[in-house]
């Protein structure tokens, strides 16, 4: 009787799992600001650390998440209990027409931890190269299992995103900090951080020379670009984009880290750029936020922001490949949101609303303005995620390419000061950019 | 002050007094919340936790005037504003609608069908539509009164089928509920003229998509035009042409046989002596054969999609077989949502899934299987099943199949939200099938392949595999006790050596006698001792 209530409990079933980590493991624990601590052993990195915690309910792509420059400074939860089961592959490509350089969303581990309930030791896909404990070792990120992600995930929910700490080896039986010892990611500019210091240019042979400006791009969004046949320069995230916007015949504005407000500089350039400048604008999560800005929105913080692969969003307009009426399912990642004001302001329209909590996942101008402009809370490019909303880049480039028949064809160089070149190197190999 | 930067004074989520549909957001216990003083809103910001933060209870009062499409979801203003956008579908005047159940139960029609059943006699009732269920087998749930207004139970075949649409004159027929012959005898019925004759109207997946899923060259031909990968396959109809074929091919070979259930008559060859004995046997029971490269030790898979008359097009689940293609997915052992699959995988079969499942025409469920090449991102699809198969993913099909969009249905789990929307599973699902070989003759053959022999699955839900799988194997060997065999004194062994069950539990399944039991019991610890003596010289000589 003994034996079979031992068998059949879950603590002892999770010892006896062959991938719950080698029992040599060092005990972990992640304490949260609230007051709340779970126990478990670490895999990855032996360090402490702290960061804003926050719950992902996508059931693949770990490897995806954890290089997405917007998830900067974060402990990632997943929701999905087995983490790690396929490994993670090479993350180095070529630098050409089809790739950027990286096989994932960068070169490397991007949150600063992250928590599973049962890390996978053992892993098997043909892509393979190491495990996620050894990938997290290599890029110094901890990693704590074991730990009932349900549970934390539930808080999170209820009480919203929280500070945390994730403490290893002696520090995890060192008593939980206190209150004010937790440090604030988002006091911080991560954009900043993430964003490239300097310009480069990505497949420059394209057909049309699309400006992008980087608040922590991921990769998947510059491969969407460059496979469409776009010519991209790839600009830091204050660029003055307005010395040269003569020379594109679109910008894009990317994803990125953080709290929108850090990102006035690019608002107000950006504010200029559309009163001056005819040609389509298409903004991703926060270069969504960063057009709704200068558009006149607003943005506020959300409880728990939407992070995962299966938000519903239900067009409310139809452009393009989007038909007004249709819901699509959507890869998501942020914390903050514009605020849906009625009337919205003048020469704007909403795009999408999120099907739940009927946020703004779109923004549009309306068709009287003569102009394109779009920005869209979640992620079509996807990476990891559904691809139901993919083809709006498809969209966007064929605006680009309307519209550059009507006008003098680009002029093919961009000058950069020498000023830029006192950054430290961008993150993907610079690209010469004068012609 | 004016302009963005005045918005950045407060970061607090001031949205609340804005938005009251927001407020099922800011509701929860973030430290932020006492920042709100506006008493207007104060009164909304309830005392008690709400359950799901995300599907939190509808707010404001807005409901959809008359003839208005609107969206499930628990905030006011999506309603609101899904009003406007979306798509006015026709729904069908139906009152009376024939359900066509799966029939009596053998090897390949399994007992799923009568839980899919009941669920859309349960949404045409709530419809206020009267279901008239023809299933021969007095055996299952659905031909309970409580359900079905009117039950025939009759064979399922296209003469006793007409049968009963001549006499109960129906407006519409459901077909997808009932498993391969219920499409089989709707194709049939089509055929033979019946449905046009007496108006009655095919509800959900059309005729010509149910025809397309079952051809197999159609299959192919309607998958080629969208450029989606699907078994070279070549239809022949005697045993030499099957031969001629697999030498184009290459073998090994997989042989299909079409319109059957369950596999039936399907199998590999190796050479062309198994392929002569294969095809000579399939052609027996089926008058074409599909002769297929082989794609044994490649990865199977599963996904559950539903489609709304208005192309909204989701994934309801995914699902990965243990056993890798070779095996019916009826024998194997399957999880869900898939484990080995990175996200480059899982999405470029999703949206595969999406792709052929609105180019077919599906209207409201079905299940797409794919092979997938594990060393690389090479896939194809095995087939499509136009119907509702699976018991794993409770959507409204019935529902869509009556002209009801996905946004506008609510969530079956969390009712506030909308059914547009795919699951995020946080456990894994397993299932065991079972097998009773030995109550077919002593020759049976107890290797499992391509024909499905179990007769039953268990499923198990866990947070780890190993969980759910030793649940899933618990609950099987709770059953092998329970339901004597012929091999019910090795369930009992295997339960005593492993420590799974002592003596009273067994009993309690069994009802065998404990003195026996005690015997057995004896057996078992005689076995430990002497293993544990390490070799035989250390065996003390008997005391008598």
């Amino acid at each position: 009787m003994i034996a079979r209530t031992l068998i059949r409990s879950q603590p002892f079933i999770r010892a006896f799992a062959t991938h719950a980590g080698p029992n040599t493991a060092l005990p972990a624990a992640l304490h949260l600001k609230t007051g709340q601590s779970f126990h478990g052993r670490s895999f990855g990195a032996p360090r402490s650390i702290f960061g804003e915690t926050v719950f992902s309910t996508s059931i693949t792509s770990y490897t995806e998440s954890m290089t997405d420059p917007s998830y900067r400074n974060q402990i990632l939860v997943f929701t999905t209990p087995l983490i790690g089961n396929y490994g993670v592959p090479s993350n180095k490509a070529p630098i050409d027409s089809q790739d950027v350089g990286v096989v994932l969303e960068s070169e490397g581990i991007q949150c600063s931890a992250i928590v599973v309930a049962d890390v996978a030791e053992k892993f098997s896909h043909h892509a393979a190269v190491e495990s996620l404990t050894s990938w997290c070792r290599r890029f110094n990120v901890p990693g704590i299992t074991g730990v009932d992600t349900r549970e934390v995930t539930r808080l999170l929910r209820d009480q919203g995103t929280t500070l945390g700490r994730l403490a290893v080896g002696v520090d995890a039986s060192a008593p939980a900090p206190t209150p004010e010892q937790y440090w604030d990611p988002s006091i911080e500019n991560l954009v900043d951080q993430v964003s490239t210091k300097v310009p480069y240019h990505l497949n420059p042979d394209g057909d049309i020379r699309i400006a992008v400006l980087d608040f922590g791009a991921k990769a998947n969004i510059l491969r969407s670009l460059i496979r469409r046949n776009a010519a991209v320069t790839v600009l830091p995230w204050n660029f003055d984009f307005n010395s040269i916007r003569d020379q594109y015949d679109g910008l894009f504005l990317t994803n990125g880290p953080g709290d929108p407000s850090h990102c006035m500089e690019a608002v107000l350039k950006l504010r200029e750029t559309l009163q001056m400048w005819g040609k389509p604008i298409f903004g991703i999560c926060m270069g969504h936020q960063v057009i709704g800005m200068a558009a006149g929105l607003e943005a506020y913080r959300m409880t728990f922001g939407n992070r995962g692969h299966n938000q519903p969003v239900l067009a409310l307009a139809s452009s393009g490949s989007i038909k007004a009426g249709r819901v699509y399912v959507t890869s998501q990642n942020h914390q903050y949101a514009l605020k849906l004001t009625d009337p919205f302001p003048t020469g704007w329209e909403p795009f999408f609303i999120n099907c739940n909590d009927s946020s703004v996942e779109g923004i549009k101008s309306t068709e009287d303005t003569g102009k394109k402009v779009w920005g869209v809370q979640f992620h079509p490019e996807s990476a990891g995620g559904p691809l139901d909303t993919m083809e709006m880049f498809t969209d966007f480039l064929g605006e680009c390419r309307a519209h550059r028949l009507t006008l003098p064809m680009a002029a093919t160089t961009v000058k950069l000061t020498s000023s830029h070149k006192k950054y430290a190197a961008p993150r993907f190999p610079e690209i010469s950019v004068s012609a | 002050m004016q302009g963005p930067l005045a918005v950045f004074t407060s970061r607090i989520p001031t949205t609340a007094r804005v938005l009251p549909a927001l407020n099922g957001l800011v509701r929860a216990r973030h430290p932020s919340t006492r920042f709100f003083s506006t008493t207007q809103f104060r009164s909304r910001i309830a005392p008690t936790k709400p359950l799901r933060a995300i599907a939190a209870p509808a707010v404001g009062s807005y409901t959809p005037k008359d003839g208005e499409h609107v969206l499930n979801s628990p905030s006011e203003l999506a309603r609101k504003l899904s009003a406007k956008v979306l798509p006015q579908l026709d729904r069908p005047k139906v009152k009376k609608v024939v359900v066509v159940g799966s029939g009596g139960l053998s090897i390949g029609q399994a007992g799923e069908f009568d839980y899919s059943g009941s669920q859309a006699m349960k949404a045409l009732r709530e419809e206020g539509v009267e279901a008239v269920l023809i299933n021969p087998n007095i055996a299952t749930w659905q031909t309970s009164h409580q359900l079905a207004s009117e039950v025939y139970f009759l064979p399922i075949t296209a003469d006793y089928v007409a049968y009963v649409l001549e006499k109960e004159r129906p407006d519409g027929i459901l077909l997808t509920f009932g498993g391969q012959s219920a499409l089989n005898v709707g194709i049939a019925l089509d055929k033979m003229g019946v449905l046009d004759r007496l108006g009655v109207r095919v509800l959900g997946t059309p005729i010509k998509t149910l025809v397309i899923s079952e051809d197999r060259e159609l299959f192919v031909q309607a998958l080629k035009e969208i450029d989606i990968p699907v078994a070279q396959s070549t239809a022949v109809s005697t045993v030499d042409a099957a031969l001629e074929a697999a030498e184009r091919i290459g073998y090994p070979v997989i042989l299909r046989s079409a319109f059957t259930l369950g596999g039936l008559g399907s199998g590999f060859a190796n050479d062309p002596v198994e392929l002569r004995d294969l095809s000579a046997k399939s052609l027996s029971l089926s008058p074409q054969v599909l002769i297929e490269r082989s794609m044994k030790g490649w990865k199977e898979l599963e996904y559950e999609v539903v489609r709304d008359g208005a192309d909204n097009t989701i994934i309801c689940c995914n699902m990965e077989n243990f056993d890798p293609l070779g095996t019916h997915t009826g024998d194997s052992i399957v999880v869900a949502p898939s484990q080995t699959l990175n996200d480059d995988e899982y999405h470029m079969l999703r949206s595969a899934a999406i792709k052929v499942i609105r180019h077919l025409g599906v209207v409201g469920e079905c299940n797409i299987q794919y092979a997938l090449n594990p060393d690389s991102r090479e896939y194809c699809v095995i087939e499509v099943n136009a119907r509702r198969q699976d018991t794993l993913s409770p959507t409204p099909a019935a529902k869509i199949a009556l002209g009801h969009t996905l946004p506008e249905l609510p969530n079956a789990v969390t009712k506030t939200t909308t059914a547009c929307f795919e699951p995020s599973l946080d456990y894994i699902v397993t299932k065991i099938p079972k097998w009773d070989l030995a109550k077919f003759s002593n020759e049976v053959n107890r290797e499992i392949g391509s024909a499905m022999k179990s007769v039953g699955e268990v499923m198990a839900i866990g947070r780890t595999f190993e969980e759910s799988l030793q649940k899933a194997d618990a609950a099987e060997l709770e059953r092998a006790l329970n339901r004597p065999t012929d091999m019910r004194l090795f369930a009992i062994a295997y339960a005593m050596y492993n420590d799974k069950y002592n003596v009273q539990e067994i009993h309690d399944l069994t009802k065998i006698d404990k003195w026996f039991l005690y015997k057995i019991e004896n057996i078992v610890n005689t076995s430990r001792a002497l293993s544990s003596l390490g070799k035989l010289s250390s065996v003390p000589p008997p005391s008598y």
